[in-house]
């Protein structure tokens, strides 16, 4: 199918779950919620720059934003600020969201989480000291909302920030020794844990630019020889986000990414998350 | 102590997903548990057909008749942590869904759903489908659902173990008529075992929890299982042992073939004879020690036991030396 062709159909896709409100539920029919927009914003941002479903989720997403800059999943859930990161990266750049924009970029740099002095004695492996982002405020820091953290400050310009640079340390050290990433324990109880094209994806996308690529080439090679088995939208995404950061594009992907989109039905249908994710991994990256 | 007032171990507990098991000293609280809680243990060596008329012969024992179940929508929640297809004894086997499905169907429900919130993984099509969970839902035409980004229900805490003062539930698991925890029997190294009550920890959607559910273990591990269970009891257990795992569980233990099948209204009895089965004193295990002053029957004399005998059946899973949760496992050892 001609690039155009998959481009078209991942906006339907999307636009047409799209609530009278401006948001997005996580399935057709369902009310509108931050971090299904969220997804969808960032997604839309890569599709279909211009359209008006765009602008109308970006203004919706506006409306979640908290006075200290966080985006929370739910009002009433105010500690999951993962999406946060996703909403900066859909704002940035757009100048009549820069201010949303500004107070969610200050949010992101002044959490921290939880962390501590690492233990030789204790049951992780990892630095408990270096500080990423965390899905939930006061939590400790893990790979994905990390990655979207770094690539949410970069794609808006900061990516000076002393953050960005402990971020990718962070996300180096959670490296697995035989490659890849999970969700963000390397061993425990001395067990080395085992990747995830999930976790491997954000892992890779975040450190390129910011590490050389001596430093990942086992995580590459995981990301290569896990491509051609992945047929499911979250998974098959990060890994081409990934993989396109460095330059390692497998060929026929969008071919791999219109078939999985085919697929949506097996189990009832995509969520907006997973749709969103496709179609930046069939992009390549953020917008 | 980090900024947030937690003592390093505490912090470290977090990280890993332990407990802070040490410092449970738990008050019992919540609602009187049934008189006798009864109990239904079957020998099931392999994963074939045959399972369906296991689990149907358990749901009449313990008292889900068909008046109970015809007309009722009946949710699944499995134990699906890492999918490895070379690896089954990590999660329910699909064979023990499928039986438990058709069971349910057999008995009149008017739905069933299978719902997951995995805690490990982002990817939750890619869990299904590695399991052999999703050729299930599809051959068999069952409804799935991502319990991690499913709408939100907010219910206050009824348990109070932590010190989180509402809980959000997916309104899946909310709405549904029967809750089935269809767990794996399996060693912890955090919690020491996990079975139905543990299982409930995937319920819990991880868009609001993170992955892997780190609220809740920063509010320990033992406590939020409490927590969660006293706030949205399952209606009914579901263990698959017919290969459980031992060792350094919930992932990377090996197989343990016990060759049975667990099952009950009472979440905290057919885990404790889990647990019995597992050469394992229920007791020792804290959530489900706490739990049995209110939630649920531990004490043997509690229980009314159906099918099989125990004591044949027992199969002694291994226990990894140092691994706190479980040194405390066998207390007689």
């Amino acid at each position: 199918m001609a690039y155009a062709d998959i481009r078209s159909e991942l906006t339907v896709a999307l636009v047409e779950r799209q609530v009278a409100d401006g948001g997005f539920g996580q399935l057709p029919g369902q009310p509108s919620r931050a971090d299904a927009t969220a997804w969808a914003s960032t997604a839309l941002r890569a599709l279909d720059p211009a359209g008006s479903a765009l602008h109308r989720a970006l203004v919706r997403l506006e409306e979640w934003q908290q006075t200290d800059g966080r985006v929370p999943v739910e009002p009433g859930q105010a500690h999951a600020v993962w999406p946060s990161s996703l909403a900066l990266t859909a704002w940035s750049g757009i100048p009549e969201h820069k201010a949303a924009a500004d107070r969610t970029a200050s949010f992101l740099t002044s959490i921290s989480g939880v962390h501590v002095e690492p233990d030789p004695e204790g049951p992780v492996g990892h630095d408990t000291s270096i500080v990423g982002w965390a899905w939930t405020d006061g939590a400790h820091s893990w790979i994905e909302p990390t990655a979207l953290g770094v690539l949410a400050l970069t794609s808006s310009g900061r990516g000076a920030d002393p953050r960005v640079d402990e971020a990718r340390r962070m996300i180096a050290d959670r490296q697995l020794p035989s490659g890849g990433w999970n969700y963000g324990n390397t061993t425990v109880f001395d067990r080395e844990l085992e990747p995830t094209p999930e976790g491997t994806g954000p892992g890779l996308a975040a450190l390129a630019g910011g590490a050389p690529a001596a430093d990942v080439q086992n995580s590459l090679a995981y990301a290569i020889e896990s491509w051609p088995r992945l047929n499911t939208p979250i998974a098959a995404g990060w890994i081409l986000i990934g993989l396109t950061a460095w330059d390692q594009r497998p060929t026929g992907a969008e071919d791999s990414v219109m078939a999985i989109l085919d697929r949506s039905d097996r189990f009832g249908g995509y969520t907006t998350e997973q749709l969103s994710l496709l179609a930046l991994g069939w992009h390549g990256g953020m917008p | 102590m980090s900024d947030e007032g937690l003592t390093r171990r505490e912090f470290l507990a977090a990280v890993g997903a332990v407990g802070a098991v040490a410092a449970l000293t738990l008050v019992a609280k919540g609602d009187r548990p049934p008189a006798r809680s009864p109990v239904f243990v079957a020998r099931a060596e392999a994963y074939d057909g045959r399972l369906i008329d296991v689990i149907s012969a358990g749901l009449v024992a313990t008292g889900l008749t068909r008046s109970a179940v015809r007309g009722r929508n009946v949710l699944l929640k499995p134990n699906l942590v890492e999918p490895h297809r070379d690896r089954m004894h990590i999660n329910t086997n699909p064979a023990v869904v499928r039986a438990a499905a058709e069971a349910f169907r057999q008995a009149g429900a008017a739905t069933v759903t299978v719902a997951e919130g995995a805690g490990h993984r982002r990817d939750s099509l890619l869990v299904l489908e590695e399991s052999g969970v999703g050729d299930v839902v599809v051959e068999d035409r069952l409804r799935y659902v991502d319990l991690n980004t499913d709408q939100i229900g907010v219910l206050r805490n009824r348990g109070r173990y932590t010190d989180l003062a509402s809980l959000a539930f997916p309104t899946t698991a909310l709405e549904t008529d029967i809750l089935v925890s269809v767990a794996k029997m399996k060693t912890h190294h955090w919690a020491g075992v996990t079975l139905s009550l543990k299982n409930m920890f995937g319920v819990m959607p991880g868009a609001v929890y993170g992955w892997p559910k780190n609220v809740l273990h920063f509010a320990g591990v033992e406590r939020s299982i409490l927590d969660i269970n006293f706030t949205k009891k399952p209606d009914y257990a579901i263990i698959d042992g017919v290969v459980g795992m031992q060792g350094d569980g919930p992932i990377m233990g090996e197989p343990a073939p016990a060759g049975v099948v667990v099952m009950g209204p009472d979440p905290v009895a057919v885990d404790s004879t889990a647990a019995r089965l597992m050469g394992i004193d229920p007791q020792s295990v804290p959530h489900l020690s706490v739990a049995s002053q209110s939630l649920g029957r531990l004490n043997e004399r509690l229980i009314e036991q159906r099918g099989e005998e125990l004591t044949p059946l027992v199969t002694p899973f291994r226990l990894v030396p140092g691994i706190p949760a479980q040194d405390r496992l066998r207390p007689w050892l």
